[in-house]
């Protein structure tokens, strides 16, 4: 077993610029920053969570972190090994350390397979397991995400959406994996079946002691699984840190906007609304300086605009990239 | 805010709607009954499957003929009889007097026509033109949903519009027509949280503005608290509860009410592990006998199993009125 402090997760300087394409107008050259240099680390047993609005590359950036997309710069390291730089028995291993589980659990399951042969593929795909010992493991990981181990047999039609979430977690569990991407895992459940979902994540953390790397975008669902945020805007992390310090006091305009814009759980919630005026700019032309500037509350003036700011931590407190600080 | 006894505007009573498969006809929406007043929103809340926007296609009559049919009840908009009215008639109520906000503005505006075009065509059905003939109706209508240079704007085709703005012409064709009532139905669930803010922000003000009544049909009980007057929550098919918002969240009287509530996280009063419900509602060809919270509640005991509770009055006239289906509540 790897050091316990040591990080499961490492993303270093990770970006992905997509070029564009040449087209009869458009000039050639052009690249979509869709991530332009993240940096995060997760440990063993955590969750850290990335927030933002669609476009933010929240998206862009798990798929690199699963090796769906090759970066642009950078790099993900799972257990201390480059991910990107892996080949053949070591990539398999990787495989099967990190798993991954989507929004919709009614596209995400084959409906031609077996509720068995969904949650075995990770171990018969990257593992020398006997039929008998696969049989076994799928029954102890149905009961652990709460499914009776006799529907192993049934079809995915057969379950309603909850339950298929769980065949989901169970098939991303099985293989013991060190790091599961959650992405949206409860937005398409019904509300009353939420919060069993939510629990479910919570229980098997403790159980199996994986790692959680969660994109939401609930703020709520955010701040009950996470134990720490990352704020994601046009490609960048504005702010990060430990869940409890940024919702409580978020100190990035972006993120204060977005917790402002965030429902309240009961009618009388005090808030205070900090509108933002339009929309999240293009990533093909993003505002100079700050990206945020043109939206901004809090605009300092010319700095904002010329100048980047950079993630930088200050005293005790999360690193936020804002020129305020 | 809370508008107070201003006069009802569309008064709902045991509306029946039966949804007919190969496999049997089934209710989908159970003696449904509620009413709106001027300048009020009430929030439908409920589960997929509730019903809850099966009854707002069944206040304009728009269910896909042959597989679902209003059987009985009444809906009256004003002294007008809906279900009475025959098909040209309705013509005259859709988007004139009641109009509706979908989900998904991607799908709801079509493609080929300049949004100017689309604004219009509600217009030069139900209005005559003014001083500067459509287009500056469907100008000023944009303008109304707070969309920069409108003049501009109404000659742009849906794909050169983000997500929120496309939003804002579906809502500029629904209060084009100065309709009494828009039913909305889930309209910010494809939209970002910051735009979905401006999006209810700008229902509000062209509510007090207009005095427009307005049907929130959601899924999410933070909409409810941030906009709603007064609110119907849905189960199975059946109203299970309605009454003003903030005594439904201070005191919610229907289990189901009560569980669904607490299992919501919040973001701003964190605590331990989140109750949730067990089991998951029934499907509608499959109704649990008796009452159908019954198999999913904590406190359900024979009668509950057996025999359906009627709705119990809790109290409060008019805005104020507090009722839910549930025997505990029996006097």
């Amino acid at each position: 077993m790897t050091d316990p402090r040591s990080p499961v997760l490492e993303v270093t300087d990770l970006a992905r610029h997509f070029p564009l394409p040449h087209g009869l107008f458009s000039g050639g050259g052009r690249v979509v920053k869709a991530v332009d240099g993240m940096d995060f680390t997760i440990h063993q047993g955590e969750t850290l969570a990335l927030v933002g609005e669609s476009g933010c590359g929240k998206t862009t950036a798990t798929r690199m972190i699963l090796r769906l997309d090759t970066p642009t710069r950078g790099s993900v390291k799972v257990d201390g090994l480059d991910v990107h730089a892996l080949r053949g028995k070591a990539l398999r291993g990787f495989r099967s350390k990190v798993q991954a589980v989507f929004q919709d659990p009614w596209s995400s399951l084959n409906p031609r397979m077996r509720v068995r042969d969904l949650v075995a593929e990770p171990l018969v795909a990257n593992s020398k397991l006997s039929s008998k010992e696969v049989d076994k493991r799928v029954a102890k990981v149905l009961e652990d995400v709460g499914l009776r181990a006799d529907l192993a047999r049934n079809f995915p039609h057969e379950f309603s959406g909850g339950q298929r979430q769980r065949i989901a977690i169970a098939s991303a569990l099985i293989s013991n994996p060190r790091l599961i991407v959650l992405d949206e895992p409860v937005s398409a459940l019904d509300v009353s079946i939420r919060s069993q979902i939510m629990n479910l994540f919570k229980d098997l953390q403790d159980q199996y002691q994986v790692s959680y790397l969660l994109v939401a975008h609930d703020l709520a669902t955010t701040r009950y699984l996470a134990d720490h945020v990352a704020v994601m805007y046009l490609g960048w992390i504005v702010e990060i840190g430990p869940s409890e310090q940024i919702f409580s006091a978020p100190r990035h305009p972006y993120t204060k906007a977005l917790f402002s814009a965030a429902l309240p759980g009961h009618p009388d919630d005090s808030y205070e609304e900090v509108i933002l005026e339009g929309e999240m700019p293009s990533p093909i032309n993003p505002p100079t300086g700050c990206a945020f500037h043109p939206r901004c509350h809090l605009k300092l003036g010319k700095i904002c605009e010329r100048q980047a700011p950079l993630l930088k931590p200050a005293q005790g407190e999360a690193p936020v990239a804002c020129h305020l600080y | 805010m809370m508008p107070s006894e201003s006069e009802v505007v569309l008064s709902v009573r045991d509306l029946d709607t039966v949804i007919s498969t190969k496999m049997g006809s089934f209710s989908a929406v159970d003696r449904v009954s509620f009413d709106v007043r001027r300048g009020e929103t009430l929030g439908i809340v409920g589960e997929s499957g509730s019903g809850k926007s099966m009854t707002g296609l069944s206040l304009l009559r728009l269910l896909p003929r042959h597989a679902a049919s209003i059987v009985g009840g009444s809906v009256k908009l004003g002294e007008t009889e809906l279900l009475d009215l025959n098909e040209p008639e309705m013509r005259k109520i859709r988007g004139r007097e009641i109009a509706m906000i979908l989900q998904d503005p991607q799908t709801s505006l079509n493609p080929a026509f300049t949004v100017g075009d689309q604004i219009m065509e509600a217009l030069r059905l139900h209005r005559k033109p003014g001083k500067g003939g459509y287009l500056a109706m469907a100008v000023e209508a944009l303008r109304k949903v707070r969309v920069a240079a409108p003049e501009m704007r109404v000659s742009a085709y849906p794909h050169q519009m983000s997500g929120g703005m496309r939003q804002r012409v579906v809502g500029a064709i629904a209060i084009s027509c100065r309709p009494q009532i828009i039913i909305a139905d889930e309209p910010t669930t494809s939209l970002d949280v910051t735009v979905q803010a401006q999006y209810l922000r700008l229902l509000r003000e062209l509510q007090e503005e207009t005095g427009l009544s307005i049907i929130f049909i959601t899924h999410d009980f933070g909409i409810v608290a941030r906009v709603c007057h007064r609110l119907a929550v849905m189960y199975a098919g059946q109203i299970v509860e309605t009454g003003p918002v903030r005594q439904i969240f201070e005191r919610p009287s229907h289990p189901y009410t009560e569980a669904l509530l607490a299992s919501v996280p919040r973001l701003h009063r964190q605590t331990g592990r989140l109750p949730s419900i067990t089991g998951q509602p029934p499907a509608l060809w499959n109704k649990p006998k008796g009452c159908r919270f019954a198999p999913r509640c904590p406190y359900a005991d024979a009668r509950c199993h057996a025999e359906e509770p009627p709705v119990f009055d809790l109290g409060g006239t008019g805005v104020m009125q507090h009722s839910a289906r549930c025997w505990r509540l029996q006097p």
